[in-house]
């Protein structure tokens, strides 16, 4: 009675969750390597690896077959999803089940009898390590294990849902092939066959990460890559000691030298056209599976630059089209950064009609111009970030919203001048204009520090944060070639073809810095139509 | 070394606020003007531009004509930086000179010397060197009000094509650099505009300085360039006759042949087109009355910078040094004394070019 | 960052690094001095010096045989003289790099920065230079090839920009203040010091190229520069004026009259001084820790860089006066021209003769 003087109830027990350190021993199986003779031996040891029946969507039918009158059990294993049913129907299931009594050579024993006769299957393999059998049942494989035998069988039944063969997303052309890589290794690595249909072209498989155990391909031409550049892209790959890797932008991220650099060095790119003219060149592509970005190494700045585009346009619109991407670059990078400088520091270098003109532009601006440029970029950055993620039917209010009315608004409000709007919309078009979506990135990135040392003191700040900045470019290396290359270090190669773009029967030269087994990749003379006498 | 090199990035970012000021922070001055006050301090005036009367910007006031596009102010000083000052604290905002135009003395001060105006303007680095000195009539500020910039919303531009303009028939400009130069040099002098007052300012004289000091004057321009190469689409009026309009493609041909007596030879080559010719006068008539009619004032204007005032105007010590191997052989020639005496040769030859739409005289 | 130290280098990166260097100078007041000595005939002045120069370095590159100083001061003076050697390029070359902060930063202050203080400009300048001595002479000299070849083109835009204001009467008298003046004016040989430098990065060269070759190279490539540029100033700017100012390029760029967008060429000069500054700079804390490293076998130099950067800083800031800093950077000027032509025919010389 006393305790509900006060009408006091005591609270209900809520449920309340904490993470608490977890030192229970997972569940394993005792490990094994050899396919045991004993079916229940594999048996058991598979459900156990894959947590069957817990695990819904690993399929075991167990099955009897009928070799010379004798029945021997077995059982196939399957991921459901990633293995087509039609195919294990057909090619293993009907086989084994239905056809298999059927006479033996003499000699022939039960194992060659099931892979040379009975399973009608292109990408079948035989394996004692019962590991490497059940490893690839993740991956779109099934493995099938008979009694009394001490191998399992391995076939390749792949048939997941993906994505086809588009246009990639990030690297438009306007002339030149459309074809982009989706997230299939071996589509990606047949678009690049198709193209390159020669012997040379080898395709190193490489496992990637401890428990995603992602397949990866190291593409090369033999007569061409050096020998040196292809062993330590095989080394970094097979020395990456981590649980998964997911996407060959993570790979790269493992696999260049400095990752604090705002520079990539590594190229990541959909195309396969670009993938075959690096290989030609003597370069090294790996395909990740999952993943539509290519990565090729090594790379330089000038590589980085260049848009496939460049070699399918005639020369003059080429040379045109680079010198508007030069403009690009520079505009991108330094554009606010100069526009800060003169306007704070430099007043005495622009012409009187156009510092009288800003003048009266800011002079209703409460915001010094440093604020008024970060406001400016910071919105036009949440413009691209949103702009990525908002849902189609939105996409096209955004544009109106953020370009028009933001913009408009922001200069009737004397939030910001005309001229910045005009600065920060000309640095973003630019940026868009760098065909690297990486590059343009780096960019977008060094802008800002570039911007800061403009605020801080002027055109000094900026050539400092320039020198410090390209300085850094040619001490950099990716995979073993000088990123500046072939301009710093100066090699034997032409350097005219890195800012304007030659005619293209003037090639001959593959790029010295990589050193290729075959220097030349044309003859001196490659258009021998015009030289031959008919 | 990393996180030294971050440390340092990140004082560098704080110590922000060393130097930079806001365009919109300052007052630009478009022109300066000295005169001389009874205490032997110095009358400044500083026309300052107004931006929000100036054209451009999306500015919706009428710039040509408005007296506002200019704001003038004046302060006493003994240098032009402490007179800016006192106009900065005035006015509240930073006075700049880097897009300074034009640098008007009066008499008064011209005759007392320019050489530490000229120096502190050039010697400080917010100046440059485009500016124009000239010599006022009146006062330096009478002048500089007067500026009125009929076709052209910014007063700088239009000073800048007042002075700048080649083809402005009477107007012969040098700049502050150059002034600065010349005066350094002891056997030359120069001449600069001489602007007086009326509706606008007008520039119809030049003023000649001895070093950094005011020598004299003479008003007939055309001359002046012509001897300087500077004739460009003038139009000569021969009286009675018609017009040429004149073009001086080439630099006159200057030859000097230092003996006890200096001899000059200079050739003036002109071409010209006939801009209106009275029925009655061929065209070669024209021509040979305007080559005389020019020898005569040109020769005229020699003997009065040579006999009269006793200063190289035109720069003729250049082609005079050419007879020296040695600076030290020149300076013993006395090249300002001999300048007194010196003996000219002129002749001024008129090649014609076109006729125009009509073919000429009966 | 990675270690250059094995950044092999080619004769045309290394002959475009002393371009840098030598180049520089001009970007000073050093056309000041030859144009005080002869007058309108400095131009025949700078083009003797690099032809004294030239001879000089033939001459040593000679004695030297290819080897580099510290393997020469070894074999000639044994390990105190290598040593002594060492110490004395090391100190020579520190004590450089702090009177060209200082220099610089005064400089800054004067044509970019007014309202700002010399240490704020100064600690840019060592955040430039350290970046520069932390990727080593090897990347240095690979950057200076581009950089030379861009801030050479960007001189010949200043003076070809400057064509309308020549006046070619203005080299008249053409000997100037006479040739035993002209003659005697053979110190303005401290413009190409630098030279040294080369004996030095010898360690860098890859193989089967010359040190002699590119030495060869950069004082003719930068003899013509200089004598070029000095020749287009005097055109420009009439004497006796133009032994009157503080920069002469600047001034020559002054008189560019653009009128489209900028309206000078101001931006060109400071762009072309401010990197020219920092190789510079950069360079001299490179080779002062390189000539420290090789005297002492140090594993790792990096350590030493920070050090290094301190101590020039200190010196930066010890001048206070005007007057002092430029009785300082004469004085000093002097010696370093002495040491650096003559020391390395003395060291291979001796080495020579002990053989």
């Amino acid at each position: 009675m006393i305790r509900n003087l006060f009408l006091y109830k005591e609270p209900a027990d809520k449920y309340q969750f904490e993470i608490t350190a977890d030192n229970t021993a997972s569940p394993s199986p005792q490990p094994m390597e050899n396919v045991s003779n004993d079916i229940n031996v594999n048996l058991k040891y598979t459900k156990e690896l894959f947590s069957f029946p817990k695990n819904s969507d690993i399929v075991i039918r167990e099955f009897d077959i009928s070799v010379e009158g004798e029945l021997l059990r077995g059982f196939v294993i399957c991921a459901d999803g990633l293995a087509g049913s039609a195919l294990i129907n057909e090619s293993v299931l009907l086989p084994l089940m239905c056809l298999s009594d059927l006479e033996r050579r003499h000699g022939e024993s039960t194992h060659d009898y099931i892979y040379r006769r009975l399973i009608p299957h292109v990408r079948l393999t035989r394996e004692r390590d019962i590991n490497k059998l059940l490893k690839p049942v993740n991956y779109g494989n099934c493995a099938v294990f008979v009694d009394t035998l001490d191998v399992g069988f391995s076939i390749d039944v792949k048939a997941w849902a993906h994505r086809g063969i588009g246009e990639p997303a990030n690297e438009t052309v306007i002339q030149g092939p459309h074809e982009g890589f989706n997230e299939m290794l071996r589509a990606n690595t047949a678009l690049i066959r198709k193209t390159l249909n020669t012997p040379n072209l080898v395709m190193e498989t490489a496992t990637l990460g401890k428990t995603s155990q992602t397949y990866a391909s190291i593409c090369y031409l033999k007569n061409v890559a050096n020998s040196s550049l292809v062993d330590e892209v095989r080394y970094r790959l097979n020395n990456i000691d981590v649980e998964y890797i997911l996407s060959s932008l993570n790979l790269a991220q493992y696999i260049e030298e400095s990752t604090y650099l705002s520079i990539p060095q590594v190229v990541a790119t959909e195309r396969p056209d670009r993938v075959c003219n690096a290989l030609v060149e003597g370069r090294v592509a790996i395909v990740v599976s999952g993943s539509p970005q290519v990565l090729i190494v090594p790379t330089t700045i000038f590589d980085m630059a260049t848009s496939p585009e460049d070699t399918y346009l005639r020369l003059p619109y080429s040379f045109l089209i680079r010198i508007v991407r030069m403009a690009a670059i520079v505009l991108s990078l330094l554009a606010p950064a100069v526009f800060l400088a003169v306007m704070n520091f430099h007043q005495e270098l622009i012409l009187t009609d156009i510092l009288f003109a800003l003048s009266k532009a800011r002079s209703a601006v409460p915001f010094s111009s440093l604020i008024e440029l970060l406001l400016m970029e910071l919105s036009f950055e949440l413009i691209k970030e949103a702009g990525i993620r908002v849902p189609g039917p939105v996409g096209s209010t955004l544009g109106i919203v953020g370009g028009l009315i933001l913009g408009q608004a922001a200069v009737s409000a004397n939030i910001v001048s005309p001229i910045m709007i005009i600065v920060v919309a000309v640095t973003g078009i630019a940026s868009f204009a760098i065909p690297s979506y990486q590059l343009s990135f780096s960019f977008r990135f060094m802008r800002f520090i570039y911007t800061f040392a403009a605020a801080v003191a002027g055109f000094f700040g900026i050539f400092t944060v320039m020198f410090i900045d390209t300085l850094l470019i040619v001490n950099t290396k990716s995979f073993g070639a000088a990123y500046a290359a072939p301009l710093a270090p100066r090699t034997k190669a032409k350097i005219t073809n890195l800012f304007f773009t030659e005619p293209i029967w003037k090639g001959g030269r593959r790029p010295d810095y990589l050193e290729p087994k075959d220097k030349h990749d044309s003859a001196k003379i490659s258009r021998t139509w015009k030289y031959k006498k008919r | 070394m990393k996180k030294l090199i971050f440390v340092i990035c990140i004082c560098v970012v704080m110590l922000s606020g060393c130097g930079g000021k806001e365009i919109d922070d300052m007052a630009y001055v478009v022109a300066i003007g000295i005169d001389a006050t009874e205490g032997g301090a110095y009358d400044f005036t500083f026309a300052i531009g107004n931006p929000n009367s100036i054209n451009g910007g999306g500015g919706e006031d009428a710039g040509g004509g408005d007296s506002n596009v200019l704001i003038f102010e004046t302060e006493t000083g003994e240098s032009i930086f402490s007179a800016g000052d006192a106009v900065s604290a005035r006015v509240g905002q930073e006075i700049n000179f880097s897009h300074a135009e034009l640098l008007v003395f009066s008499e008064e001060v011209a005759a007392g010397g320019v050489d530490n105006f000229i120096d502190a303007l050039t010697r400080n680095l917010n100046q440059r060197p485009k500016l124009i000195p000239a010599v006022a009539v009146t006062t330096a500020k009478d002048t500089l009000e007067s500026i009125n910039s009929k076709f052209e919303g910014n007063p700088e531009k239009y000073l800048k094509k007042l002075f700048e303009s080649k083809d402005a028939l009477t107007l012969a400009a040098i700049d502050s650099r150059d002034f600065l130069c010349r005066t350094k040099n002891p056997d030359s002098g120069l001449a600069v505009p001489r602007m007086s007052v009326g509706d606008s300012i007008t520039v119809g004289a030049m003023s000649v300085f001895d070093g950094d000091t005011l020598a004299g004057a003479f008003d007939d321009v055309l001359s002046y360039k012509l001897l300087c190469g500077m004739g460009e689409d003038i139009t000569y009026d021969i009286e009675n006759s018609g017009s040429l309009i004149l073009n001086q493609r080439v630099k006159p041909t200057v030859s000097v042949s230092c003996y006890d007596v200096p001899k000059i030879s200079i050739t003036v080559n002109l071409d010209a087109s006939v801009a209106s010719a009275k029925p009655d006068v061929a065209k070669e008539d024209l021509y040979s009355a305007a080559e005389l009619s020019l020898k005569g004032r040109i020769f005229d204007l020699l003997m009065f910078s040579s006999a009269d005032m006793g200063v190289d105007v035109f720069g003729f010590d250049k082609y005079a040094r050419a007879n020296f191997l040695t600076w030290g052989k020149w300076q013993e020639y006395n090249w300002r004394e001999k300048y007194k005496t010196a003996q000219f040769s002129l002749s001024v030859k008129i090649k014609p070019e076109k006729t125009g739409l009509i073919t000429g005289g009966a | 960052m990675s270690d250059s130290n094995v950044r092999k280098i080619g004769s045309r990166e290394a002959t475009w690094f002393l371009v840098i260097l030598f180049v520089s100078k001009i970007l000073f007041a050093d056309i000041n001095e030859y144009i005080n000595f002869s007058g309108t005939a400095a131009y025949i002045q700078t083009a003797w010096c690099a032809f004294a120069t030239l001879v000089l370095f033939v001459v040593t590159s000679y004695l030297s045989g290819g080897d580099d100083i510290f393997s020469a001061s070894y074999a000639a003076l044994g390990n105190v003289g290598m040593k002594s050697v060492g110490i004395l390029i090391s100190a020579l070359l520190l004590l450089d790099a702090g009177v060209m902060f200082r220099v610089y930063a005064d400089i800054i202050a004067s044509i970019a920065l007014p309202d700002s203080s010399d240490f704020f400009i100064i600690l840019l300048l060592i955040l430039a230079a350290g970046v520069a001595a932390f990727a080593g002479v090897g990347t240095l000299a690979s950057y200076a090839y581009i950089a030379g070849i861009v801030l050479v083109s960007s001189l010949a835009l200043i003076l070809v920009l400057n064509i309308p204001n020549y006046t070619l009467s203005n080299i008249y008298p053409l000997l100037g203040n006479g040739g035993d003046k002209i003659l005697s004016g053979i110190g303005g040989i401290n413009v190409y010091a630098d030279i040294f430098l080369v004996f030095l990065m010898s360690v860098y060269f890859k193989k089967g190229e010359s040190v002699k070759k590119s030495g060869v190279k950069a004082i003719i490539i930068s003899g013509i520069v200089i004598t070029v540029t000095t020749f287009l100033y005097i055109l420009t700017v009439p004497y006796p004026a133009s032994s009157g100012f503080a920069l002469p390029i600047l001034e020559i760029a002054f008189d560019v009259n653009l009128d489209v967008i900028f309206q000078r060429a101001e931006g060109l000069f400071l762009f072309l001084w401010i990197f020219s500054g920092f190789i510079l700079i950069g360079a001299y804390l490179s080779f002062s820790v390189l000539s420290f490293e090789r005297t002492f076998n140090l594993s790792d130099r990096r350590a030493v860089i920070g050090v290094f950067l301190l101590i020039a800083v200190c010196i930066a800031l010890c001048a206070d006066t005007s007057s002092l800093k430029s009785e300082v950077y004469t004085a000093f000027y002097k010696v370093f021209t002495a040491v650096a032509f003559i020391l390395p025919p003395i060291v291979f010389g001796i080495k020579r003769l002990r053989r």
